[in-house]
């Protein structure tokens, strides 16, 4: 190293260069020290920028130079190749490290790899007030010590620090023998290979490279340095160091390893962080968010507080469009249409506004359902729930990876089917989707929170909530027999990083809300209304007479399965509609007993005894998927075979769940 | 350390990074940024949620929650391999 040991009084140049991270404020700090010095170029040979500037100080003058920002010294970048080899070729005097005092973990990397170089590195660390701001004290002199290597704290935004830089830069390139930092070290288990590596490379590395750098790269595996001693080291020598760096593949993260735990180190010396108020507050609810069973237990609590709150809220109110929007609506359009053809008015009064119109009063339980969601989502709730469930459903023998895409599943099944692309193993994608259109999706629970206050009122919650958990039961018994049967696969680890909990954000609920409600105005506007004018056509023809629709004819075809769980045929049918999209099952009923005068809600609970509403939405909720979800399911699965194993196992546990809840309510007095 | 991170993560099969810090007696911003390099060096797999053709073609994708949730990785085959301590090489066959 070319470096003047002793103090001079002669007036000489020091080359200075400013290394760190991106926006930490190294450019801040290079305009404060070089002001209207600078000038600005670009690397030899390179497209990033050079900027360079002059600073005179008593008898010294600095050359500074900004390096690039970066987060690393591998040479994955031209930033990072133009930092390194600057530092290597031109060997500075003084390598200035700015640092994040808020972000300090992240920047000491980088100080990491700097320190390896061998070159006197003052560290400024800058934007303290961040770091105060976050409650983040750090202790400057334990650090220096710790670090072996000058601190200087900074606020370079507010002028605060140079002079002492200045300083600390001067002293150090004076004085480079004062300089001995604490440097990182490679874990055990590959010091001896490094050791070897050493022997073999030493001799044979040009100046101005360091041999034990180099040594360290070839066993990183760092491309440009093994492309390097490829040539120095000749044809004799380097099979046999390819052969060592071969041999010991993971020594990378051994490396890495012996960094990490030096910042660990560092940071636990001096850097103190907040324990009060959010981090505690985090870290008390998750005692219970995040328990194995109390978890549990709260997110059911929590799912039962959400039906709870749409119930509440948004059934009255779905109640009252459904009367007095719809319902007005339909006695005008009859009006309207008083003398036009008969089924000219049926078709708008039943079909589109029994329909469609009715699909319309879901808003209420839309936007209270959503804002819900979206409320746990933006609270840091949500994730736990993931995380609990993801535990769970381990604890149960279930695939790990078959979690997250299931978890998409209560939104949509689709998405569902198609996240299984993210299972390697055919047998675990199989399964999970498979399992997929058993968790209860969002336009069944639509379904759900619609009906269940219709035919059950008051006791409508507990009966919704039973419905989920019976829901989420059968998945959890299926997925076990065939993860134990047809589908065994191995457990896959997670790691799942859970948010600080933090006061939910209305604007961000607002947005949620207004996004998914709108989206499905869309679908209730094409593709729901369509539905419900084909359902109402044959329903009004070939007669008009709804009992001799060819609807009917279809439904009564059915009855003898009907008669087993408890439903007529407008029941069969609605579910039968169901197939094309969740939501047609309330269109059709919509149309079917909205015929008979009246709200729906109030026709059903008159009309439907409880034993057959209650095996209707059993039923519903565990009926074979929507014709989407058949879609996408044969599409990645790449076979009818398993496609139609699974909607008859559904259409299986769906019938058979339905007879005995039908004839278990019934032994319970709940037919009239 | 690393190695410790991804076997505390077999050991109970979901962990979350608050967890593994508190393990490792180290705080979850280096937790991260252990994360971030064995990501890189595919020991582990960031999960990309939402990312799916079918989450793309989604009308709901623009207020989907599961998008905007926190981060999830999983161990990949060459992570599991590494922990326990078989050759990394013959994974390539």
């Amino acid at each position: 190293m070319n470096r003047t040991p002793e103090h001079t009084s002669q007036e000489r140049t020091l080359l200075v260069g400013l290394a760190g991270q991106p926006n930490v404020g190294k450019s801040t700090l290079f305009n404060l020290l070089t002001g209207l010095t600078q000038h600005v170029g670009n690397w030899p040979g390179k497209t990033v920028e050079r900027k360079e500037g002059t600073l005179a100080h008593n008898k010294t003058r600095m050359r500074l130079v900004d390096l690039p920002g970066t987060y690393s010294l591998t040479a994955h970048s031209l930033e990072e190749q133009v930092a390194r080899d600057f530092i290597i070729q031109e060997q500075p005097d003084v390598i200035v490290m700015v640092a994040d005092a808020s972000s300090l973990e992240r920047n000491l990397y980088l100080l990491a790899e700097l320190l390896i170089l061998c070159t006197p590195v003052v560290l400024a660390l800058n934007m303290l007030d961040v770091a105060e701001a976050q409650g983040i004290q750090i202790e400057l002199h334990v650090l220096e010590a710790a670090l072996g290597l000058p601190v200087v704290p900074m606020v370079a935004t507010r002028n605060q620090g140079p002079d002492e830089l200045i300083a600390a830069i001067e002293h150090l390139a004076y004085n480079p023998a004062t300089f001995h930092p604490t440097l990182p070290q490679i874990a055990a288990p590959h010091r001896r290979v490094l050791d070897q590596l050493k022997e073999m490379v030493a001799g044979q590395v040009p100046a101005p490279f360091d041999p034990d750098w180099v040594a360290l790269k070839l066993l990183e595996g760092d491309t440009e340095i093994t492309r390097k001693a490829k040539g120095w080291a000749g044809k004799l020598l380097w099979p046999r160091i390819e052969a060592l760096l071969a041999a010991h593949e993971d020594a990378v993260l051994d490396i890495a390893s012996g960094r990490y735990e030096w910042i660990g180190r560092m940071v636990r010396a001096a850097v103190t962080r907040p324990r009060l108020g959010q981090v505690s507050l985090t870290d008390k609810l998750d005692r219970v968010a995040v328990h194995p069973l109390w978890g549990l237990v709260l997110l059911f609590c929590v799912f039962a507080a959400v039906f709870w709150l749409t119930f509440t809220l948004a059934v009255p109110l779905q109640e009252w469009l459904d009367v007095t929007v719809v319902g007005q609506a339909h006695v005008a359009a009859r009006h309207l249409l008083a003398g036009a053809p008969g089924w000219l008015a049926a078709l708008v009064a039943d079909g589109v506004l029994g329909g469609a119109g009715l699909v319309l009063t879901f808003l209420p339980i839309l936007a209270v359902f959503f804002g819900a969601l979206a409320l746990l989502e933006d609270t840091g709730y949500l994730a736990r729930s993931a995380y609990v469930m993801d535990r769970f459903m381990h604890a149960l023998g279930l695939h790990g990876k078959s979690f997250l895409p299931l978890f998409l599943g209560f939104d949509c099944n689709v998405p569902a089917v198609m996240g299984a692309r993210v299972i390697e193993s055919r047998s675990g994608r199989l399964l999970t989707i498979l399992l997929a259109p058993l968790v209860p999706c969002s336009a069944r629970l639509v379904v759900l929170a619609f009906l269940a206050p219709a035919f059950f009122g008051a006791a409508a919650l507990p009966v919704a909530l039973a419905l989920v958990a019976l829901n989420l039961l059968v998945l959890v018994l299926v997925g076990i027999t065939l993860s134990h049967t047809l589908f065994r696969g191995q457990h896959v680890a997670f790691i799942m990083e859970l948010p600080l909990y933090h006061m939910p954000n209305a604007r961000t609920i607002g947005t949620a809300v207004w996004n998914n409600t709108w989206a499905f105005v869309r679908k209730a506007g094409s593709f729901i209304l369509l539905a419900s004018v084909v359902v109402w056509a044959l329903s009004y023809f070939p007669t008009g007479a709804l009992e001799q629709s060819y609807l009917a004819r279809l439904g009564r075809s059915l009855s003898p399965m009907g008669e087993l769980i408890g439903m007529d045929w407008r029941m069969l049918v609605a579910l039968i509609s169901s197939f094309v999209a969740k939501e047609n099952a309330i269109v059709t009923l919509g149309v079917l007993y909205g015929q008979s005068g009246g709200g729906l809600a109030s026709t059903l609970a008159a009309q439907v005894p409880p034993a057959s509403a209650l095996a209707f939405l059993t039923v519903t909720m565990l009926f074979i998927p929507c014709l989407a979800t058949v879609a996408v399911m044969r599409q990645e699965t790449g076979s009818w075979r398993w496609t139609l194993f699974d909607v008859a196992l559904l259409l299986a546990i769906a019938l058979g769940a339905g007879i005995l809840v039908y004839h278990g309510a019934g032994a319970l007095g709940m037919e009239g | 350390m690393f190695k410790e991170v991804l076997r505390l993560a077999i050991e109970r099969n979901t962990i979350s990074s608050e967890e593994l810090a508190l393990a490792l007696d180290t705080s979850p911003e280096l937790v991260h940024l252990m994360l971030e390099e064995l990501v890189r060096r595919d020991y582990l797999q960031a999960v990309v949620r939402g990312g799916s053709a079918a989450c793309k073609r989604c009308p709901l994708r623009g207020a989907c929650l599961h998008c905007r949730q926190s981060r999830i990785w999983m161990l990949t085959c060459k992570g599991a391999a590494w922990v326990a301590e078989e050759p990394i090489s013959s994974l390539r066959t």
